[in-house]
């Protein structure tokens, strides 16, 4: 099968996948105890102002009948009106969605410069200091929350320190005027890289800690594989060994790590962007649950649900670009 | 770099990093920020006038002052109430009330000529006629009619303040007759409301507060960023008495506490809003800083379930005051932050309105567990009866009823604590099922009125009542209340009424939260008011009437 195909195949089966999670997320929704309607209002409307407001908004009609016109205008591109932002929803998702984009690719950007080369360092050096050093960093890295990160960045390089911004995130393209003691393009390229050091440490440490234990433990794996053993008794040289023959083969394990990564990214990226107060997907999730706003909930899940399925699509696409003995026959 | 440079960088850094991990853990476990406000002992009657008295200099007109929120508002519009009281703080700004409370919790009219009198289920609001809105057009009756009949027509929030009011009837550009359907008295506070320009709100009413922004109070929005930030400018052609001295005002959402008293130490900010108890000390101890609070219009309470089970009877609600030392659970879970309250209505309004708060507070029992039993007993509780106290997530409130279960427990019966997101809290606090809840555990923050606090929360046809408290004088004392017009008549109704009240154990009135700010020291003038709406309260010598002897005009002194 083409590379075409299993996109194409991939895509499709993707169809029932988020089917599934509107589902799931629509009937969880209604399961909640109120209904945003009564959190508009207000604990003392009377019965008559919600009952006229639900069949304002359509909630006074069956779950189903609900799910239906959902799912029918979703599949035309209207993911329904935030009824507390009063806009439609993929006006919001698509204002926040850069913020999150950049958070994100940052935070991956970061993650990986570190955590390949320290992996690789590592397992060149198994049970050297630098070893046990690169793991305890692995260690630390995972077992501690990101948003616990965050908060010692804020008080270190924020309140004492005080040589980061802790709040917010400039936006490479926002316009001059709008960033404080900006005169030029350049000014708030800088103003962007720093307003996006602390929040790319704190989303990025977990996954850089994930790949690093990952691309050490494959590395030693293949380092330990005979054709390695064959190159050292031709002589090659270590350094040519790594590079060129175990490098490119440790990699499949980390590709899939990194595709996983995505979606605890995601999640990590609602924590990160609260404490840091970034405008992103993250905060619009947050806020969405907090006022039970079904459409925007709806909109916010199915989105990470794409995400997440473009996320292990290219993982299985990388697959193949890095393994060429990787075909997709079996999928037939 | 020199040896001393960096050995003062490297000892800096050092401190840093060690104050992390204690500032660090601090800010993970106590609280979420967005908790209840924080403030300090109420003896202490800090209410931010010590800040004011100390100031020197003489006001300045100008400056810039950048204030953050702990959430952003979603829209700036009279009618409609989707961002919640972070956007209330910023309308009471930009839109002139019809009257307007001064920081005693008296009603002042603002844009009114003066407070209207109530003829039976009628009365008429006279306006001043100088008032213009910040295009220049005159506020009229026609405005407060359209403003107040958008909030039942569009269905907002508002609308239950207002769907009492069944006319109302405009006679000249500042006059207006209203009707009610039936007499209400605490209306005069609904109508303590802000006004919309008809003309400029009916051309967009979805964009109105969003995009569009004309008001008639002291400052003009210039920029609204949602989530991002909100700019208002000081509005020099101001209708009322002056103007506000500060050119510019910004205000930025800012959830995390961490964040928000990084900023202040930073100057990034000047003014934050909501000082949580574990930052306490850490803003005082600011060279340049320092915080100022003072008690809101809040009420925490305990109720009990007596529609069925144990705490339908009187002697086991007594029991359980005996069972717990509030006052020793108030100190060590609530302040600074708050204090302890005797009664359902706030002492400030309490004070407004001279009850016996004295009396009151020497009512509630001190924790005597020997008696507890003797009451339990009494009440014939069966040896394996469990209380079951349900509690919304807010740390302080969990807490506090971990306090009385373990009062129970002591007192030899089981109590568990359940606590439930906010939601189903309300689906569950009103059902009136002992096997679902004996006593939960809410707050409620209202207009500065005897009524917002009692008949709503306690009359049984209220709509916020989940204790099921059916005493006939005490609702009819809540009914009656509501439609006399003679505050003194009233007076001696609510006080009739909160007696029974203490005297039943309906509630266990548990503490009030504070209005805290952490404050450059450079900003002057700035003092909280007890509606927490009205704060940051940067201008408030804004009625004409001179009525608010304690308005405020913030200035920046450098």
């Amino acid at each position: 099968m083409s590379h075409l195909r299993y996109t194409i195949k991939r895509l499709l089966q993707a169809i029932p996948v988020l089917i599934g999670i509107t589902s799931i997320t629509f009937l969880l929704i209604n399961a909640m105890p109120g209904s945003p309607v009564e959190v508009m209002l207000g604990p003392t409307a009377s019965e008559e102002l919600i009952a006229a407001a639900e069949e304002r908004y359509g909630f006074n009609q069956p779950i189903h009948v609900r799910y239906v016109k959902y799912i029918l205008a979703a599949l035309g591109g209207d993911l329904g009106r935030s009824i507390h932002y009063g806009v439609p929803v993929t006006t919001k998702i698509l204002e926040r969605l850069p913020v999150t984009l950049l958070l994100l690719a940052s935070s991956f950007a970061f993650a990986l410069s570190v955590a390949i080369p320290l992996g690789i360092v590592s397992a060149r050096r198994r049970n050297q200091p630098v070893d046990h050093g690169s793991r305890v960093v692995s260690l630390i890295g995972v077992s501690t929350p990101n948003f616990w990160i965050g908060l010692l960045l804020i008080i270190v390089f924020g309140y004492h320190l005080q040589v980061l911004p802790s709040n917010g995130l400039v936006m490479p393209l926002t316009p001059i005027s709008e960033v404080e003691g900006a005169t030029s393009r350049l000014d708030v390229l800088v103003q962007t890289v720093r307003s996006l050091i602390m929040p790319t440490i704190a989303l990025g440490t977990l996954q850089m800690a994930a790949v690093s234990r990952i691309e050490r433990s494959s590395m030693l794996e293949v380092l330990g594989r005979d054709y390695i053993n064959l190159a050292r008794a031709f002589g090659v040289k270590e350094s040519v060994i790594t590079r060129k023959h175990a490098f490119r083969n440790a990699q499949l394990p980390v590709v899939t790590i990194i595709g996983l990564q995505l979606t605890s990214a995601l999640g990590g990226a609602v924590l990160t962007e609260t404490v840091f107060n970034i405008n992103g997907m993250g905060r619009l999730i947050i806020q969405a649950v907090r006022t039970q706003d079904y459409a925007l909930i709806m909109g916010t899940t199915l989105f990470f649900g794409v995400m997440f399925v473009i996320g292990t699509l290219l993982t299985d696409l990388t697959y193949a670009y890095l393994d060429p003995r990787v075909t997709y026959e079996g999928e037939d | 770099m020199p040896e001393s440079d960096w050995q003062d960088n490297r000892r800096k850094f050092l401190q840093a990093a060690a104050s992390a991990g204690l500032v660090g853990l601090a800010g993970c476990t106590g609280g979420d920020g967005t908790d209840t406000p924080t403030e300090t002992d109420p003896d202490s009657s800090g209410d931010g006038d010590d800040d004011t008295d100390a100031q020197t200099s003489t006001p300045m007109r100008g400056g810039s002052l950048k204030f953050a929120q702990t959430s952003s508002p979603v829209e700036l519009d009279p009618v409609n109430n989707n961002g919640g009281n972070y956007s209330i703080m910023l309308k009471n700004l930009v839109y002139s009330p019809v009257l307007g409370y001064d920081r005693n919790t008296n009603l002042v009219p603002i844009l009114a000529e003066e407070i209207p009198t109530l003829e039976g289920n009628e009365f008429t609001l006279n306006l001043d006629a100088d008032a213009t809105f910040h295009n220049g057009d005159q506020v009229t009756a026609e405005d407060v009619k359209y403003t107040f009949e958008a909030t039942v027509e569009e269905q907002t929030s508002y609308a239950s303040n207002f769907s009492i009011v069944d006319t109302i009837e405009v006679e000249d550009d500042t006059t207006a007759h209203f009707t009610l359907t039936e007499p209400y008295v605490p209306i005069l506070h609904a109508i303590a409301h802000p006004v919309a320009p008809k003309s400029v709100r009916e051309e967009d009413p979805e964009g109105f507060g969003i995009d569009t922004f004309v008001g008639s109070g002291p400052f003009e929005v210039t920029d609204f960023q949602e989530n991002e930030k909100v700019t208002m400018a000081g509005w020099d052609d101001y209708w009322g008495n002056g103007s506000p001295h500060l050119d510019e005002v910004t205000f930025t959402p800012i959830n995390e506490p961490t964040n928000r008293v990084t900023q202040l130490q930073t100057g990034e900010q000047d003014v934050i809003n909501r000082i949580p108890p574990q930052f306490w000390s850490t803003v005082q101890n600011m060279s340049d800083a320092d915080v100022i609070e003072g008690p809101s219009l809040s009420y925490q309470f305990a109720a009990f379930n007596q529609n069925e089970g144990e705490c339908a009877k009187r002697d086991v609600r007594l029991a359980i005051d005996h069972c717990v030392d509030l006052d020793q659970a108030i100190d060590q879970y609530i302040k600074p932050g708050g204090g302890r309250i005797y009664s359902p209505v706030p002492a400030s309004v309490a004070e407004a309105w001279d009850m016996p708060l004295d009396e009151w507070e020497n009512s509630w029992s001190d924790k005597d567990i020997d008696r507890a039993k003797e009451l339990f007993e009494s009440a014939g509780v069966p040896d394996d009866w469990t209380c079951n106290i349900i509690v919304s997530s807010t740390e302080k409130r969990r807490q506090v009823a971990v306090s009385i279960a373990n009062g129970i427990q002591e007192a030899g019966y089981d109590a568990q604590v359940q606590y439930l997101d906010f939601a189903t809290m309300l689906d569950r606090f009103d059902s009136g099922d002992a096997s679902q809840v004996n006593i939960y555990l809410l707050g409620w923050t209202r207009a500065p009125e005897p009524d917002r606090f009692m008949y709503e929360l306690l009359h049984m046809d209220g709509a916020f009542q989940g204790q099921y408290y059916d005493n006939d004088r005490f609702n009819e004392l809540l009914a009656e209340a509501r439609v006399t017009t003679d505050r003194d008549q009233r007076r001696e109704m609510y006080i009739e009424a909160i007696n029974l009240f203490v005297e039943d154990r309906v509630h266990l009135p548990l503490y009030y939260t504070s209005v805290s700010m952490g404050v450059k020291n450079y900003v002057q003038g700035l003092k909280t008011h007890p509606v927490s709406t009205y704060n940051p309260y940067l201008y408030g010598d804004r009625n004409n009437t001179n009525a608010d002897t304690e308005g405020s005009n913030v200035w920046m002194d450098q």
